[in-house]
C-alpha cells in the first residue's frame, strides 16, 4: 500500500497539470495509493503518524527537500515499531529544491515513478540534532559560533565562518564501530576540519539548516544516530557529496 | 631546507590526510586527543597528543604540550615537544619549552628555549613493548 504524501505548495494551480501527469503515470505502473494533500486541515505529523498507525508500508514524500526531512523525522520520531517498516519514496516536484533526490539518484519526475516501480532499496544512517535527523549535512553560516567536541575541546571562529557538519549516511560507506561526523569550518582564510562523536554547537544569532531544508535553533547537540530508514533509491544515485553542494 | 616551499609542500603532502586540520582565524581550547594526522594554521592553547604526524603552519600559534610520532613545527609553541621519530624546526619557529625526540633537524633563523634531549629511547621503547608478548610465548 503506498501513500502518496502532497506537501501543501503544490496544491497551487500552477503544480495542477504536472501533478495531474504524475498521477496517471502512478495509475499506469499500478503504484496508485492513497492522495494526503497537507493543508490547512492536515499537517504532515499527523499524516505520518496516521498512515503508520494504519500500516503504510511505503510513504511517498511528493514536494522538496523539505518535505522529505520532515517525513523522514516524523517517521522516526513516532514511537511505534512499526516506524522501522516504513520505506520511504520520493517525487521531487522541483528539482533545485530536491537536493536530496538527486543525492540518490532521482534526477526527474519521470524518472521519479519509474524509480518507485523498481524499488530498488537503500538504508540510510541518520545523524541527530537535539530531537531531529538530518541525512546529509547541517548548516551553520555565522559569527560567534562556539563548538565544543566530545566534552573535550572548544572551537571558536575568530572571523565569520560557515560551520558545516556532514553524514555520510550510505551503509554502503565504509562502515565503522565508532561512527564519526565530520565538522568543517569555511572562511575566506581557509578550512578547518575535525571529526566528532558529540558536537555543541552554540549561536544566538542564527539557526542551523539541516539537510538545506528545516531550521534547528542553537545550542543544539549533534552526533551519529543508530537510526535508519529505507529509501527507494535511484540506480546511479551520484556522490552524497555532490549531491548537496 | 625544509622551510623552503617545495620541502614543506612535501611535508604538508604527507600529512594530506590529516584527520584534524585547525585553520587559521580559528581557535581552540583543551585537550586535542588524536589517531590521524593533525595540521595546525591557527590557535590552540590546552594539549596535543596524537599517533600520527603533525604539521604546524608559520603562523600557528601553540599553546600546549605536543606529543606525536613526527612532526613539523613553522610557529611559535610555548609547551614540551614529546616526538617520538623525526622533528623538523623551521627557520620560522619559535619554541620555548623542552622537546625530546629521536632525530632532529633545525633550520638556520629557528628560536628555541628549553632543553633537547636526544634519545633513541622512544622507538626502542615502543619496539620493546611490541617484542614483549613473544619472549612470554617463549
Amino acid at each position: 500500500m503506498y501513500a502518496y504524501i502532497y506537501d501543501d505548495f503544490i496544491n497551487q494551480g500552477k503544480f495542477g497539470k504536472l501533478l495531474y501527469q504524475i498521477e496517471k503515470r502512478l495509475t499506469d505502473l499500478n503504484l496508485n495509493g492513497k492522495i494526503i494533500r497537507l493543508g490547512v486541515s492536515k499537517n504532515i505529523k499527523s499524516a505520518v503518524d496516521d498512515e503508520i498507525r494504519q500500516g503504510t508500508r511505503t510513504i511517498v514524500a511528493v514536494g522538496n527537500d523539505k518535505t522529505v526531512s520532515q517525513v523522514i523525522n516524523h517517521v522516526l520520531n513516532n514511537r511505534s515499531d512499526d516506524r522501522h517498516q516504513v520505506t520511504l519514496g520520493i517525487i521531487p516536484i522541483n528539482l533545485k529544491e530536491n537536493k536530496i533526490a538527486t543525492a540518490i539518484g532521482i534526477k526527474s519526475i519521470e524518472a521519479a515513478c519509474e524509480i518507485l516501480l523498481a524499488r530498488r532499496l537503500e538504508i540510510f544512517q541518520l545523524a541527530q540534532i537535539n530531537q531531529d535527523f538530518f541525512l546529509f549535512k547541517a548548516a551553520l553560516n555565522a559569527t560567534d559560533t562556539i563548538l565544543e567536541i566530545d566534552h573535550n575541546f572548544i572551537i571558536q571562529n575568530l572571523k565569520p565562518a560557515l560551520v558545516e557538519i556532514t553524514n555520510c549516511p550510505f551503509l554502503s560507506a565504509p562502515e565503522t564501530p565508532d561512527r564519526k561526523l565530520k565538522l568543517r569550518i569555511y572562511n575566506k582564510e581557509g578550512e578547518s576540519m575535525f571529526s566528532f562523536k558529540d558536537l555543541l554547537v552554540v549561536n544566538k544569532n542564527a539557526a542551523i539548516i539541516t539537510d538545506d531544508s528545516l531550521a534547528v535553533q542553537p545550542p543544539a547537540k549533534i552526533r551519529p544516530s543508530l537510526e535508519k530508514i529505507r529509501i527507494i533509491v535511484g540506480k546511479e544515485r551520484s556522490s552524497w557529496q555532490a549531491g548537496l553542494t | 631546507m625544509f622551510n623552503n616551499k617545495d620541502t614543506r609542500e612535501n611535508y604538508r603532502e604527507e600529512v594530506k590526510d590529516a584527520e584534524t586540520i585547525i585553520g587559521p582565524s580559528v581557535m581552540v581550547k583543551g585537550n586535542f586527543n588524536s589517531s590521524g594526522n593533525i595540521i595546525i594554521d591557527g590557535v590552540l592553547k590546552g594539549g596535543v597528543k596524537t599517533a600520527g604526524n603533525i604539521y604546524i603552519g608559520d603562523h600557528a600559534n601553540i599553546t600546549a604540550d605536543l606529543e606525536a610520532k613526527s612532526a613539523r613545527i613553522g610557529g611559535e609553541v610555548k609547551g614540551n615537544l614529546k616526538i617520538e621519530g623525526h622533528l623538523q624546526i623551521a627557520a620560522t619557529a619559535k619554541i620555548f619549552g623542552d622537546i625530546e625526540c629521536s632525530l632532529l633537524t633545525v633550520e638556520s633563523g629557528a628560536i628555541i628555549n628549553g632543553k633537547i634531549v636526544m634519545s633513541k629511547d622512544l622507538a626502542i621503547e615502543k619496539k620493546e613493548d611490541k617484542a614483549e608478548p613473544l619472549a612470554d610465548e617463549k
